[in-house]
């Protein structure tokens, strides 16, 4: 029973987190977006939108474990 | 080129350390580094290690990509596991992105839980000095503080449930709550007042402080998460 509220305390807790984290993913890729459009090289342009990808993909990577937390909350 | 199939388990035995061979996989591509000087001990530009797939870190290189094809190619990546799978983000309103794009939520949330602070102080600071004007101005400052509370709550909604996917867990069940009871507090203490000054307006008023400390303190543990 402990362990069973215990398990669920920290599903609940790492779902926090991954919740809280995507709306920081999206202000990065928008900030570096934002950056690689106003910059003055090729290369400052690739670093920042190779940034704002890699961001992109933290977003996705947190939307596919909160799907999965959730599922293991439901059951 | 080889058929040779490489695992990424495969790829960390050549690392080029100890004399292994140092291969690296780029886009599903296996070369073979061993006799670049670019790459001895397994190391290129102390950044970046052979046994490894280098694809995200050949993108934020400050040379082309097709560099590569001067190393030699030795076998194919085999392909990663499946990925999860990522539900599409959920569309966000025009308002809601305006809300966002304007920071209304944090540009609002401030003026009740300054305002409410200050009435709170001056109300007691009033009661025990004996001075009428302070609190005329607890009184303004917690009825200016009340009449920005819905604003900030509304936006902070609007964040909650476009930005945060409206998930109620347990620091947006607090912020809920303590918000709710903000007002419910300052509409009583309102109302109170209207028959004038007495113990109960008095433990009202002074019980904003610690509502809108720990609001503030909820909203911070929201926006910098602690560790």
């Amino acid at each position: 029973m402990s362990q069973d509220t215990d398990r669920l305390r920290e599903l609940r807790y790492v779902l926090e987190v991954a919740t809280l984290a995507i709306p920081r993913e999206r202000e990065a890729r928008d900030r570096y977006l934002g950056a690689a459009r106003r910059a003055p090289g090729e290369m400052a342009r690739r670093i920042f939108e190779e940034m704002a990808r890699q961001e992109e993909q933290h977003e996705a990577q947190l939307r596919a474990l909160i799907t999965h937390l959730e599922e293991e909350l439901a059951r | 080129m080889s058929d040779k199939t490489f695992t990424l388990e495969d790829l960390t035995g050549f690392d080029g350390c100890d004399g292994r061979p140092a291969y690296i996989a780029v886009d599903g591509v296996v070369y073979d580094a061993t006799g670049s000087k670019l790459w001895r001990g397994g190391n290129h530009v102390r950044a970046h290690d052979a046994g490894r797939e280098l694809s995200r870190e050949i993108g934020m290189a400050p040379h082309p990509r097709d560099r590569l094809e001067r190393l030699p190619r030795v076998g194919l990546l085999a392909a990663a596991p499946a990925a999860p799978v990522v539900p599409p983000p959920e569309p966000v309103p025009a308002f809601a992105r305006l809300a966002h794009a304007l920071h209304a939520h944090p540009a609002s949330v401030h003026f009740p839980i300054a305002l409410c602070a200050v009435a709170a102080l001056l109300h007691a600071g009033g009661r025990i000095l004996g001075m009428a004007a302070l609190e005329t101005a607890a009184l303004i400052n917690l009825a200016i503080g009340l009449a920005s509370a819905p604003v900030a709550i509304l936006s902070g909604l609007l964040d909650w449930r476009y930005h945060y996917g409206g998930r109620l867990s347990r620091l947006f069940a607090w912020k809920l709550g303590l918000s709710s009871l903000l007002l419910a507090l300052g509409a009583s203490a309102l109302g109170l007042r209207l028959g004038g000054v007495g113990p109960a307006f008095d433990a009202l008023v002074a019980l904003h402080l610690p509502v809108v400390l720990a609001l503030g303190f909820v909203g911070g543990r929201i926006t910098f998460p602690a560790p």
